[in-house]
């Protein structure tokens, strides 16, 4: 058997061989190193099969653990050239549409992104967009922005994942969901939980500020915080004024204060060094292990004791996602009253607020002031599932023919769409918030891109008015809770976009027309007739959504997203 | 979709796997053998058409990966590759390394299995931490030199146990 002489075969590779191979692999080699190598894999077949079985082991180590779940884009590339792009896409969208489940996709904008993940057998789909023409006037093939927006902000080294009635110093876009790079980060009020890329989590208690230094690295700068940290995270370092904290798989906590600074091991163990910045003594210069349940506090002097280490005095995760869940729970009352609000306002043409009191309830309810079964919405395809809270519901719009069908009768001057939506994936080059059926005068479509832009499109006269906002969606808003509104407002002749209760873009009406519906969808379109980019639906949640016959001031707006925030 | 290209696109699926560790092998690493991929992707799906049914796809592939892999050690201004392409492929066709990755890929999975907390945990800050050496060596309190040793240990083992483990599977 071929194979049975192989281990004695790597036997045979001489030591130099063996050093060259690791030092490749693990620091670097230097150019005459790597000629001296590529010199031994010329000549010695023994050292060849080695080196191409280590390599297929490196490689298929990469691949199975390196860290996967933040990063769906990684293997995007850019084609070259547009001729390239336009056969090879033709030929994918083509197929593509018809066999999904296999993981291959090029987004006609000249993505072309194959992705297989650490599964043997298995490839992750990638969903695709149809072609762009040329009389299409957005992102262009020639466009940057494109990649630059499915690129991974490397930057990122940490997330906020859980939040409570928190407040960021200067960060007030921070949220659930954030990505956060290095740098500090302080928090005044609530408590926050952040997850390093390395997969250590640490929650933190206001007033608290933090460095954050890498995915495996942060500085306590003051205040109290939690960390736990899981095997594959082993070596995280928390450094305080006093010390470093190298985890050795555990959970600890740090406490920087005024007078000094604590260390509790609340499971495991850690080992203790004198921090970088502190000032040294030789003997605090030894490592020190310190185990589950004890403490230590050095105080500013530099002098150390050795305490009970107190588990109570930090805030842990499982104890926030309680307090968290409970803080929900007390948004019910605040809901209802500002859902009965909206009832009496009068300029409300559209009030679906997504409550259904059976699963299989299959008509999304309109909610007045001018009560009619007419306005009632007709669930197809969408699943009940979970919306901002635990115990508020939402339409969830995965498959292609997800929607919601509906009709809306009348004629506006002015109108102002608010959504609360949760986007799972910039799939389509356009994607479906609320469109009519067709696109005939008058008729808005409320869309967004798959760079993010918010996109208002009215047909008047005999073109569609495009009214586009920058790209202020990104690839980290996946997945999280947001607020979506468009103003257009015929009197003042301008088109507003707005993301959570702030307006993004401000554009003048091109062309004026009154503002129709009749046969709309939600979360998909009817492109009957058109032959480009038919293809909208929804990848995502939506748990509300309102439309009003008036054009809602910024104020307006910006309450609708404070009195909804999640 | 005709069955001829449905075919294309199950070989180019199949064959990333073995194409990224086809790569890795000749620039002799991990960091840029994705966007060597890509680009080989690229060049593959532009000649999907002169692609033989029935031919070896993944033999086909090596041949475009491998002059991706050229142009971009030039356009990196570095020198060649670490294997030429016949003493790879004779690597190859002498065992069966690029040809069974799937195998290969599910024996690993059950050799990681056996491998104790702290070989794993050791993997664990090399691969997916991405931890460089110098930085894992002072997080363990170790010499540099001892941790490569020991990750050279631990592939050796990986190595051997996915050798025992496709022999036995094919008894």
């Amino acid at each position: 058997m071929p194979s049975n002489s192989q281990e004695g075969r790597w036997r045979r590779v001489s030591r130099e061989a063996i050093r060259l191979i690791s030092q490749l692999t693990d620091g670097s080699l230097s150019e005459s190193d790597a000629a001296r190598l590529r010199q031994i894999l010329a000549h010695d077949d023994d050292t060849l099969a080695y080196y191409v079985r280590w390599f297929d082991l490196h490689a298929a180590l990469h691949d199975d653990l390196v860290r996967s779940g933040f990063d769906p884009f990684t293997l995007a590339r850019r084609s070259r050239r547009r001729d390239q792009e336009n056969a090879v896409s033709k030929w994918l969208t083509r197929h593509a549409t018809r066999w999904a489940p296999v993981a291959l996709a090029v987004a006609a904008t000249g993505l072309v992104a194959i992705a297989w993940r650490a599964e043997p057998t298995g490839v992750v789909p990638v969903a695709q967009s149809p072609p762009i023409t040329a009389a299409d006037g957005f992102q262009r093939l020639d466009n940057p922005s494109i990649q630059r927006f499915r690129e991974k902000d490397s930057e990122t080294i940490a997330v906020v994942t859980k939040t409570l009635d928190a407040r960021w110093g200067d960060r007030a876009d921070c949220h659930i969901g954030s990505a956060l790079g290095r740098g500090r980060l302080r928090l005044t009020r609530g408590v926050a939980q952040i997850e390093f890329l390395s997969g250590a989590n640490v929650v933190l208690e206001a007033p608290a500020e933090i460095e954050l230094q890498s995915a495996m690295a942060m500085r306590c700068v003051a205040g109290k915080i939690r960390a736990n940290v899981p095997n594959p995270a082993i070596g995280f370092v928390v450094e305080t004024p006093s010390k470093r904290v190298v985890d050795l798989g555990t959970e600890f906590a740090v406490r920087v204060g005024a007078g000094g600074d604590e260390v509790h091991v609340l499971d495991g163990e850690v080992r203790l060094e004198p921090s970088t910045s502190a000032a040294r003594s030789p003997a605090a210069d030894e490592p020190q292990i310190l185990r589950i349940g004890q403490a230590i506090r050095t105080d500013r002097g530099g002098s150390t004791s050795l305490v009970n280490a107190s588990p109570i005095d930090f805030l842990g995760r499982q104890r926030l996602a309680e307090l968290a869940s409970r803080e929900s729970t007390s948004r019910v009352a605040q809901w209802q009253d500002y859902r009965s609000r909206l009832k009496a306002d009068e300029s409300v043409v559209l009030n679906y607020g997504f409550n259904a009191d059976h699963e299989w309830q299959r008509m999304l309810l309109h909610d007045g002031p001018h009560a009619a079964d007419s306005l009632e919405g007709a669930i197809v395809g969408c699943q009940w599932s979970e919306g901002r809270w635990p115990w508020k519901r939402a339409l969830e719009f995965k498959r292609l023919n997800d929607r919601v069908r509906l009709s809306i009768p009348g004629e506006y001057e002015s109108v102002t769409f608010s959504c609360w939506l949760r986007i799972d994936g910039f799939d389509r080059w356009l994607s479906s918030i609320l469109l009519t059926d067709g696109h005939e005068l008058g008729e808005p479509h409320w869309q967004f891109t798959e760079t993010g832009q918010l996109l208002l499109g009215v047909k008047a006269g005999d073109v569609s008015s495009d009214y586009l906002s920058p790209s202020v969606l990104r690839l980290l808003d996946v997945g999280r809770w947001l607020h979506v509104a468009c103003v257009y407002d015929g009197g003042e002749k301008r088109v507003t976009h707005y993301l959570d209760g702030k307006p993004v873009a401000r554009l003048p009406i091109e062309e004026e027309t009154k503002i129709r519906f009749g046969a709309a969808e939600i979360g998909n379109w009817v492109g009957e007739g058109f032959v480009d980019h038919t293809v909208r639906s929804l990848n995502g949640r939506i748990d509300e959504l309102l439309l009003f016959s008036r054009p809602l001031s910024g104020k307006e707006i910006g309450e609708l997203y404070v009195q909804g925030r999640p | 979709m005709d069955d001829r290209e449905s075919d294309f696109v199950t070989h180019l699926t199949d064959a990333q796997p073995a194409l990224f560790s086809y790569i890795c092998m000749l620039l002799g690493g991990v960091q840029e053998a994705n966007n060597v991929l890509q680009e080989t992707n690229l060049v593959l799906w532009k000649k999907a058409g002169e692609f033989q049914p029935g031919s070896n796809f993944k033999a086909w592939a090596r041949e475009v990966a491998y002059y991706k892999a050229l142009s971009h050690m030039r356009d990196s201004k570095r020198s060649r590759v670490f294997i030429d392409q016949d003493r790879i492929e004779a690597a190859i066709a002498s065992s069966s390394v690029l040809e069974d990755t799937d195998e290969r890929r599910v024996a690993l999975r059950h050799c990681l299995t056996e491998l104790t907390d702290e070989q794993m945990n050791l993997l664990g800050m090399r691969y997916r931490a991405e931890t460089p050496v110098v930085q894992i060596a002072s997080l363990l309190g170790k010499s540099e030199g001892a941790v490569k040793m020991t990750l050279r240990r631990i592939r050796l083992g990986l190595m051997e146990c996915i050798q025992r483990r496709i022999r036995a599977g094919h008894a």
